[in-house]
């Protein structure tokens, strides 16, 4: 549970992309997408490492929504900062993601992934790790670019009274 | 020709809504026409439900817990500029038999994405949800 409910709004992290993940037979334009895509879960990911809320919050749309665990759906910028905030504050944050696949549908795109993430206290102690899946769908900017519009995850642990 | 995307969204709720429907009255059998042959679902504290095989096997295997019953209902639904992918937001809730006879019931968020195939049908290729608090409106 108290895995489940820190799992925060975080993309997998990047690490260096294999070229097979970043298009499969698409136009050049296509693979550029994908991987400016891919390049995103990165910054994510290094705003993670630095712990660096701010730059982490720039990388979502003003209006993204994110679905987090056992809670009601975070609705904009604010209150995801308000939820993540304690988390950049209290925890080095690491995130490895594997098994991407990325579409890109013209003016948007999701990424699904399934992440590992590891949560060490600043205050010392034993790190929290958990494992799971996500989509963010993401969308295009009037620039070009993407940033984050909706994000679900779940995790890999057995759902009390599940399966 | 050109995509009336307010319309098509429409249509796919209602297809989502028709969808429900058929599943919540029992009916999986056609509920599987729904998915793609290469469809994904990401069930909470499950490994990834690769292909339409295993989404079949694990869909079967809800129904036969006692009382089980889903139903669903679109928020939202978002048509690529292409007019041939979607994502819907939706809410899902699952019931199932307590061990006191009592129906449990748990509500989920969902996101769903999906795809026009080669005869302009949609269909499902991704199906994910986590657990949300009962709605109070």
């Amino acid at each position: 549970m108290f895995a489940a409910v820190l799992c925060t709004a975080i993309l997998g992290c990047a690490t260096p992309q294999a070229p097979a993940e970043a298009g499969r037979g698409h136009s050049a334009a296509h693979q550029a997408d994908e991987q400016a895509i891919l390049d995103l879960e990165q910054r994510v990911f290094d705003a993670q490492i630095s712990g660096d809320l701010d730059a982490w919050l720039g990388l979502f749309a003003d209006d993204a929504i994110v679905m987090v665990p056992n809670l009601p759906a975070l609705t904009g910028k604010a209150a995801i900062r308000k939820w993540n905030a304690p988390y950049f504050e209290q925890f080095h944050l690491h995130e490895e993601s594997d098994e991407r696949e990325v579409e890109v549908a013209g003016d948007w795109a999701y990424i699904r992934a399934h992440w590992t993430w590891t949560l060490t206290p600043k205050s010392g102690g034993e790190p929290v790790i958990d494992t799971g899946n996500s989509i963010w769908i993401l969308r295009r900017q009037s620039d070009g670019s993407w940033k984050i519009a909706r994000g679900i995850y779940n995790s890999d642990r057995p759902v009390p009274g599940g399966e | 020709m050109k995509t009336d995307h307010e319309a098509e969204a429409r249509a796919l709720m209602q297809l989502s809504r028709e969808w429900s429907d058929l599943v919540s009255a029992g009916n999986l059998e056609a509920g599987m026409e729904f998915w793609a042959e290469d469809a994904v679902m990401l069930p909470p504290g499950l490994p990834v439900l690769s292909g339409k095989g295993a989404i079949r096997e694990y869909v079967t295997g809800a129904a036969e817990i006692p009382g089980f019953r889903i139903r669903w209902e679109p928020e939202s639904a978002h048509i690529s500029g292409s007019g041939d992918m979607a994502f819907m937001i939706e809410r899902n809730v699952i019931e199932v038999d307590g061990e006191d006879g009592k129906k449990v019931s748990t509500h989920n968020k969902v996101v769903t994405v999906w795809r026009k195939d080669s005869k302009g049908h949609w269909k499902n290729v991704v199906d994910m949800w986590n657990e949300a608090p009962p709605r109070t409106d």
